[in-house]
């Protein structure tokens, strides 16, 4: 179930087609890194009492002492942490959208987590859509980039690391056909 | 019923050592971020499976954790 986004007003008559979004392996990286970070406490602790450091007696009876009292409830404050973090960069991600109705196009651009741009254009500004998709990964996975061309924007509609670029630029094609067709029924009849 | 006060009597929150000002500051920030989560998913988020799934698996996610510390800091006082 699609609701209305508060960002967006709707018209009336005005439906969700599609929702685009960026590939899911735009947020591969943070994944890897916060897992690095969830382990990093671990290999630090072996580290340290392993001697290779070369610490002193009592720093590593300190140190052994405060992880065997401590570790249970420094470890969770940690991975707390990081699992708030991987929200707010996955909201980050997730927010970041396109939404093709039947009758214009809108582009939610997330900046930062309290800074957004929503760009709204209707089908007929259209003058030309590019998809890139580069090298192995893109074209395996599929995803790449949408570019938009517009009459009357000064900046380029894009979307990054978009999930089926080509469905979403035959999907905008052909609602672009039939409103189209439907604007030349309206002027044949009047 | 009774098992569950001497349970509730072995826990305790002083907020006099260090500990239990870290795990109080971690609560706190635990909740001012969901607020902030929970606000953008409601007001900007567009509802679906996905994001209702996300919301709870971050709620057990945080409450988990929560919990263990807790407990943690219990067990190590």
């Amino acid at each position: 179930m699609i609701s209305q986004n508060h960002m967006i007003k709707f018209e009336e008559g005005e439906e969700i087609i599609k929702i685009v979004r960026r590939h899911y392996i735009v947020v591969l990286p943070m994944i890897t890194l916060l897992i690095i970070a969830a382990i990093a406490p671990l290999l630090i602790y072996s580290f340290l009492i392993s001697n290779t450091v070369g610490l002193s007696e009592d720093l590593t009876e300190s140190l052994v002492y405060f992880f065997a009292e401590w570790r249970v409830f420094a470890y969770s404050v940690w991975l707390l942490l990081l699992w708030i973090i991987f929200f707010l960069e996955w909201t980050n991600y997730y927010l970041d959208l396109w939404v093709l109705t039947n009758r214009r196009i809108v582009d939610i651009d997330q900046i930062g987590f309290f800074n957004r741009e929503v760009t709204s254009f209707q089908y007929g500004q259209i003058q030309d859509i590019t998809v890139e998709t580069r090298g192995f990964i893109e074209t395996f996975l599929k995803y790449g980039t949408l570019h938009i061309q517009t009459a009357g924007h000064s900046r380029n509609i894009l979307i990054r690391d978009a999930h089926y670029p080509e469905e979403a630029r035959s999907l905008i094609l052909q609602t672009q056909e039939k409103l189209k067709s439907r604007l030349g029924a309206t002027i044949g009849l009047s | 019923m009774e098992s569950l006060s001497i349970i509730w009597q072995q826990l305790h929150f002083s907020g006099n050592t260090l500990a239990d000002l870290v795990f109080a500051l971690a609560a706190l920030m635990a909740l001012i971020f969901s607020l902030v989560l929970f606000f953008h998913w409601r007001k900007y988020g567009m509802g679906g499976k996905v994001l209702a799934t996300m919301e709870v698996f971050y709620l057990v996610g945080v409450v988990l954790f929560l919990a263990t510390a807790f407990l943690a800091l219990n067990a190590a006082l």
